[in-house]
Parts: structure tokens; C-alpha cells; sequence
């Protein structure tokens, strides 16, 4: 009922889409009639046509004659390629294989070519060959039997991966969820750096690395105006490393002389506040230590007296000193000594005169001036 | 309106003056209007001189004119003298100051009237010897006196 059920729509569907009048009904119906009553003889033929082909095939293994009047017929060539046939037909009919065929296989061939076409044809789409594998075959045991590594070695993988379009795979790969799943944490455990790093010879790679190139490349004006200075400063620990040096070789080791000599001193001595540094000079007590005696004893006065102009500079001295002045206010001095003398006698004078007159005419001494 | 004196003149430093120093004073004031008339005479052949240089001889001035300039000089001298300081230069020179009775400065009326009392009757300055106030006949007339003024000064 199966194989009824799917083969009539085949021929039923093309009148029922054209049709679908009282016509259309009955010629299905007729047809589906036609077809339900012939299934007898469907099934019949189906048969023989097995067993036909059954015969045949016993028949070929059993006529060993046949097989050798067939390979020296085949000698000259393969008839069916010079016939023109389709290699896939052969190959479809003949198990032997297509290089083995007798002219006798050629004769049935082109007698019974057309009917097993069709037979197998109408068998085909009778039948569920994939139902029938599933149900009759014993695939596992097929499986066992099978030479799976002669399978790979007869794969040609670098062809297969040439047809491989590996970018449009790559790009269909969420690359960000897959690194999201993984526990980078459990891989990195997982590896043993120390076995690795033992492995690798890092004399070689050094060899290997070319300085000088990498150096040339490098941008160091952009890569010091990168770097904080100052935070680089701020954070290293200055007396300590300072403590760690040893001023003492260090100085030792410096020609002072040479830097002298290489010093421009006109411009450091111009920047010194020279007042506040003798303000802060203890001048008198350098003077105290100074023996002048012998300095003095090594001074040759005549030659310093022959280039002093004495006469110059007495001759400011005495402008400077308004001696007119002096003289001036002297004998004004004096002048007003004596008119303070001269106002005073008199004064006595008045006095005398007075008292003599208050003597003279008894007046009291008080009228005359002795109240002073 | 009388000048007021520079500072108190009422202490006892400030007592009136005696008759040997005022005549001291007086002496002075005459030896200066000798000079001042001196110099008037030089300034007035000294004019003549360059007015008419070919006939030029010193000038000649009758004893009256000599006596009249003189004593017009003086006055002028004494009343200036008087009035702006209270003190001629023999006064100064002596320490002695004219003042009012109220103790100021005289007024240029005052210290011209005075003035030509003491060129005109000279011998009134003697009655500072009588005087027991030490006054002159010019200062009991006119109500002035002659005080000491050198006491502190420079």
C-alpha cells in the first residue's frame, strides 16, 4: 500500500492541476483503477526482470569460456567506448567491470538495455533503497570492515582545503565569544613556561635579533616626550642613591685644574651679590691676623709717592675742606665772644653807674639794678 | 599801629638799660650816619664825576648842608631802625632794644618822633642817670623805653 500511495500522485497530479472538472475526476479515477488493477502484473514483471538478471549473472559465473573468449575479444578496445555508449551504463549493468565485456554481454546488453533501464527505473522509484539499507544491511559490521586510514591516505586534503574558502569561515567565527569562553586563567596553568623557556635557546635568538635595525626605527624624541620625567624623578629615592655613591673616589678622580681652566668666571662673578658677601666677612678679624710689618717693609713708597699726584689732590682736599668758611665762622665766633664781652662790660657798667647815682641820692640798690 | 615784639620782653634779663651802654649805642649810631653821609658824598662825586668827567672837582657842601644832611639822615636812619626792629645798629651791637611802655615795637609816628627828639635834643639821654626807671627825657615824654635784649642770643 506503500509504494501505491506514492507512486499515484506521480501520474495523478499533472491531470488533476490541468483539470478539475467532472472529466478531470473520472479520468483520475479510471487511471488510479487502471493502476490499482495492474499491480499484479507490475509485480510480475518486477520479478522477472530479477530473476532474469539473476540468471544472467549466474550464467557469467559459470561460463569460464565465455570469460576468456571475452578477455581476447577485448583486446582490440573497449567496444562500448567505441560505440559511444556512456561509461556509467556499463558500469551500472556489468559487475565484472567495463573493461571485460563479451560480445555475448554486448548482445544482452542491447536486448535487454532498455527493459532493465526501465525496470530498474520504475523499481527505483518504487522502492526506499535507504529504508531498505537501514533495515537489511549491517552497517556496523560494514564499518569494521572498513580500511578507514586507506580511506584518509586516498583523500587528497590539500585539495579539499584549496576549495576551502577560509576567510568567509573566518569571518562567520565570533572570535570575541570564543576568547570570552575560555578560561585563560586554566590554560595559562596549564602551561609549563619553565619547560618552555628551558627549551628555548636564547643565545640563538639573541644572534638572531638585529639591534641596530630595531634602534634605527625607533622614534627616542617620541618616546621621551612619552615618558613623565617627573613622576620618574619623584619616586626615586634620591639619598639613598646618593648615599650609595663614594664622593670621595669620585673627586678624586677629577682634574679640578682642567675645570678651572675651563671655567668662564667673568660671568658667575657677575651674578655673586658681592656686597652681602663681605657684609657677612669678618673684616676686622682678618685685619687682626694681618701682620702688616712686613708688608710694609716690602712697599716701595718712593715709587708709589712718584705716581700720586700730591699736589692734586691737595688741591681738593683743600677745596673740599671751605677753609673760607672755616675762617669765617671763626672769627665770627670771636666777634660775637667779643660783643657778648662788650654787651656784658657795658651791662656792669650801667650797674656801677647806677649805684654810684643810688648812692649819691640814697636810692635804693634795687632802682640801680641789682636785681640781675 | 605799633609792631609787636618778637618774644617777651618783660623778664628780668630785660631790664632797662644803663647810660653807659646806651651812650655806647649812641656812639655807634653817630659813627654810622657819619658813614652813611661818607657814602652819600662818594655816590654823589662818584655822579658828578661821570656826569662832567673833564670838570670835575669834589664837591664842596656848606657846613649847613653837611649838618642838615646829616641830621636828616640820622633821623631817617633811627626812625627806620626803630620802627622795623626796635633796634639801630649801635643797639644791636650793644644788646638794647626800644620798645613801647606796653612793651612792643614803636610805630613808624612813634619811632619818628622819637627819632627826631634824640637827633634834636641829644642831651635828654642823660636823664637815664637821674632817672630811676633808667628812662630818658625822649622816653618819659613819649612813654618808650631802653631794655637789655642779648640775653640768650646767639
Amino acid at each position: 500500500m506503500s509504494a501505491e500511495n506514492e507512486a499515484t500522485p506521480l501520474f495523478l497530479v499533472p491531470a488533476a492541476e490541468e483539470d478539475h472538472g467532472l472529466l478531470g475526476t473520472a479520468i483520475h479515477l479510471a487511471v488510479g483503477t487502471a493502476w490499482w488493477a495492474t499491480k499484479p502484473v507490475r509485480l510480475g514483471g518486477r520479478l522477472a526482470a530479477r530473476a532474469a538478471e539473476a540468471v544472467l549473472s549466474d550464467a557469467r559465473k559459470r561460463g569460464s569460456w565465455l570469460q576468456g573468449l571475452a578477455s581476447s575479444e577485448d583486446q582490440p578496445g573497449d567496444p562500448s567506448v567505441k560505440a559511444g555508449q556512456p561509461q556509467s551504463s556499463a558500469k551500472s549493468t556489468h559487475k565484472p567491470g567495463p573493461g571485460r565485456v563479451s560480445s555475448i554481454d554486448l548482445t544482452i546488453q542491447a536486448l535487454l538495455r532498455p527493459v532493465i533501464t526501465r525496470v530498474v527505473d520504475v523499481a527505483l522509484a518504487e522502492l526506499d533503497l535507504t529504508e531498505i539499507v537501514l533495515d537489511n544491511v549491517d552497517l556496523d559490521a560494514i564499518a569494521a570492515k572498513l580500511d578507514v586510514e586507506a580511506v584518509i591516505k586516498r583523500v587528497d586534503l590539500d585539495g579539499v582545503v584549496a576549495t576551502v574558502d577560509l576567510d568567509k569561515i573566518v569571518n562567520r567565527i565570533d572570535i570575541d565569544s570564543i576568547v570570552a569562553g575560555v578560561d585563560i586563567g586554566a590554560v595559562i596553568d596549564r602551561v609549563d613556561v619553565d619547560s618552555i623557556v628551558a627549551g628555548v635557546d636564547i643565545g640563538a635568538v639573541i644572534d638572531r635579533v638585529d639591534v641596530d635595525s630595531i634602534v634605527a626605527g625607533v622614534d627616542i624624541g617620541a618616546v621621551i616626550d612619552r615618558v613623565d620625567l617627573d613622576a620618574i624623578v619623584r619616586r626615586v629615592d634620591l639619598d639613598a642613591a646618593v648615599s650609595t655613591v663614594d664622593l670621595a673616589a669620585i673627586v678624586g678622580r677629577l682634574d679640578l685644574n682642567e675645570i678651572a681652566d675651563g671655567l668662564e668666571l667673568d660671568p658667575l662673578v657677575a651674578k655673586v651679590n658681592l656686597e652681602a658677601v663681605v657684609e657677612r666677612l669678618d673684616i676686622a678679624g682678618v685685619v687682626a691676623k694681618v701682620d702688616p710689618d712686613p708688608i710694609v717693609a716690602r712697599v716701595n713708597f718712593d715709587a708709589a709717592l712718584a705716581h700720586i699726584d700730591l699736589i692734586g689732590i691737595a688741591q681738593k682736599i683743600v677745596d673740599g675742606i671751605d677753609l673760607p668758611g672755616i675762617i669765617r665762622d671763626s672769627t665770627g665766633s670771636l666777634a660775637s665772644e667779643a660783643v657778648q664781652g662788650v654787651r656784658a662790660q657795658g651791662q656792669h657798667a650801667d650797674d656801677a653807674v647806677g649805684q654810684l647815682v643810688g648812692r649819691v641820692f640814697r636810692r635804693r640798690a634795687a632802682l640801680d639794678g641789682h636785681s640781675t | 599801629m605799633p609792631e609787636a615784639a618778637p618774644r617777651a620782653l618783660s623778664g628780668p634779663e630785660h631790664r632797662p638799660a644803663g647810660i653807659v651802654t646806651r651812650v655806647a649805642a649812641m656812639g655807634v649810631d653817630i659813627a654810622m650816619v657819619v658813614v652813611l653821609g661818607s657814602l652819600i658824598y662818594g655816590v654823589v662825586a662818584g655822579a658828578r664825576l661821570i656826569w662832567t668827567p673833564t670838570s670835575f672837582t669834589w664837591p664842596t657842601p656848606s657846613f649847613g648842608v653837611i649838618t642838615a644832611t646829616e641830621l636828616g639822615l640820622a633821623v631817617l636812619y633811627l626812625t627806620a631802625s626803630w620802627a622795623m626792629t626796635g633796634r639801630s645798629y649801635g643797639s644791636s651791637l650793644l644788646g638794647l632794644r626800644v620798645l613801647t611802655f606796653r612793651r612792643r615795637i614803636p610805630g613808624w609816628p612813634l619811632a619818628f618822633v622819637r627819632a627826631v627828639f634824640c637827633v634834636f635834643f641829644p642831651i635828654g639821654l642823660f636823664w637815664v642817670v637821674l632817672s630811676p626807671a633808667r628812662r630818658s627825657l625822649q622816653d618819659v615824654v613819649l612813654r618808650t623805653v631802653v631794655v637789655y635784649d642779648w640775653h640768650g642770643a646767639a
